[in-house]
């Protein structure tokens, strides 16, 4: 099994655009042709604006989980966006809670594949808001924004897709500008 | 023994079911080819399926912990609320049938080890065996007048660690609202004295790496399709609770990895998508021959892929992609 490599070099893979008329033919990512494609975990380590990500993942145990078996896509929170939250950002850093982030992680992981280009096809075909369930028993709302795609999570909390999609061999990064899912307040 | 106090819910979506498979055996193996190559699917059997199966096909794998999580295979579940309306396995009448995607070369070998399609009907566990909350105090909490009071809840707290929890916020809908506080890795039902009643270990905290998973955890023998898909090995050496794989120390019965989570989301062929799933999201490997189309969409949850017909949005067949 890969090692969880924080700081190896990770190729940030662009993805192709997907046929417009079938999802399912949509060409594959650039780096997948060379069969050297990196896990979920190597592809988030690697990658910059990640790094409080990384690290909770990595705090939490959840990084084996995406060097594994298991199909996911990941709505990656970026650095500025734990960096918003504040007071409350670093408490969830904080190992006594480890449990509350790890709930909030579950709230941004997805099963399977999603792609941008997947869920503009579901959202067009759809002609409004399409909803996928997130790995803590909820769901997220994705809709167009212009050309961004908007995520809504259950509490009303709103983020966008905001850098490219990372492919790994496991699944999905895609980067985001705010939580969907945060911890309730007092 | 202690009490799991499992929520009664009651929104049945559908009954569970057990699965039909034409073929059985293992692929070539999770890891970087896990698609290459492969054929086509085979059709979806409409011959086997009745959820009755129930222990009959665990006898490859060993003593069973306790005889009522002797089922293997997905179980699928009636629904997430559905959690506290018993934890009998064995629903006669369901069925998902159920393809496997396995290069065609290794029927011969599926064949060799003798294992018949009956084998593979019944893809379900006991998913509420280790869900619920458990009367008491935790291990080494003392009980103090009929209560006892975790250290970090006795004093003031700062910021949002004060806060009330609904237990579906960390995935327990079954348990319904109340009063609910955390503190270092449990969940803990709190009273309106602020004693604790009962209390549930959580993901990343009180099952995290390197704890011991807790005696009140009874081992959950898992399908033999989720212990090849996600490499699980003997069944020592992993854990199941709350949609969470885990890996154990087969000796010390400690937690080395968290090896998977899981939607536990119900499909049964002939009955309508869960909701939840409007984006294609096949893995990538599998997209060339589960693409969409007129005539099928596919969906991917928990190892399996999912067609569905596009204008009922009904599930045609479950698809295993081992591996």
């Amino acid at each position: 099994m890969q090692k969880v490599t924080r700081f190896a070099a990770a190729a940030l893979v662009a993805l192709v655009p997907l046929g417009a008329c079938s999802q399912g033919a949509d060409a594959p990512p650039a780096a997948e042709s060379d069969g050297a494609r990196e896990t979920l975990a190597a592809a988030i380590g690697g990658a910059p604006g990640l790094t409080t990500l990384s690290d909770a993942l990595s705090g939490a145990g959840l990084a084996d989980v995406f060097d594994g078996p298991g199909s996911y896509t990941v709505l990656a929170p970026d650095d500025d966006a734990f960096a918003s939250l504040g007071e409350d950002g670093k408490a969830l850093t904080d190992p006594a809670n480890r449990a509350e982030l790890v709930a909030i992680l579950r709230g941004h992981i997805l099963p399977g594949h999603l792609t941008p280009e997947a869920i503009k096809q579901a959202i067009a075909d759809k002609k409004g808001p399409v909803k996928m369930r997130t790995l803590a028993d909820s769901t997220v709302t994705f809709s167009a924004d212009g050309d961004a795609i908007s995520i809504a999570g259950e509490s009303g909390a709103r983020a966008k897709v905001d850098g490219e999609a990372l492919v790994a061999s496991n699944g999905v990064v895609l980067p985001i500008n705010g939580l969907v899912k945060a911890a309730p307040k007092s | 023994m202690r009490k799991f106090l499992i929520g009664a819910a009651a929104l049945a979506l559908a009954a569970s079911a057990a699965h039909a498979d034409p073929g059985n055996g293992k692929g070539d193996g999770k890891g970087g080819d896990k698609g290459g190559g492969q054929a086509a699917a085979g059709p979806a059997d409409p011959g086997n399926g009745g959820g009755k199966a129930k222990g009959g096909d665990k006898a490859d794998r060993g003593p069973s912990m306790h005889s009522a999580k002797a089922d293997r295979g997905p179980e699928m579940r009636a629904d997430k609320a559905d959690k506290g309306a018993a934890r009998q396995m064995g629903r006669p009448n369901d069925r998902v049938d159920v393809v496997r995607d396995v290069r065609t070369e290794r029927r011969a070998d599926r064949d060799v080890r003798g294992i018949d399609r009956d084998d593979m009907r019944d893809d379900r566990f006991d998913r509420d065996g280790n869900r619920g909350l458990i009367e008491g105090c935790p291990p080494g909490l003392a009980k103090k007048n009929n209560g006892c009071l975790p250290p970090g809840l006795a004093k003031k707290r700062d910021g949002y660690r004060d806060a009330n929890y609904r237990p579906s916020w960390f995935g327990y809908s079954s348990l319904g609202d109340g009063r609910y506080q955390y503190d270092d890795g449990y969940l803990y039902r709190m009273d309106n004295r602020g004693s604790v009643l009962g209390y549930i270990p959580l993901l990343g905290g009180a099952l995290s790496v390197g704890n011991q998973w807790p005696e009140y955890f009874q081992p959950v023998s898992m399908p033999d399709y989720y212990v090849d898909y996600y490499n699980l090995g003997a069944q020592d050496s992993y854990r199941y609770a709350d949609d969470v794989l885990y890996r154990v120390d087969p000796q010390t019965s400690a937690i080395t990895a968290i090896a998977a989570l899981l939607t536990g989301d119900q499909f049964n062929v002939g009955q309508s998508l869960p909701m939840g799933y409007d984006v294609y999201n096949v893995p990538y490997e599998y997209r060339d021959r589960y693409a969409e189309g007129p005539d099928a969409n596919y969906r991917y949850s928990d190892g399996y892929v999912y067609q569905v017909d596009p204008e009922t949005q009904l599930i045609a067949a479950a698809i295993k992609l081992l591996t």
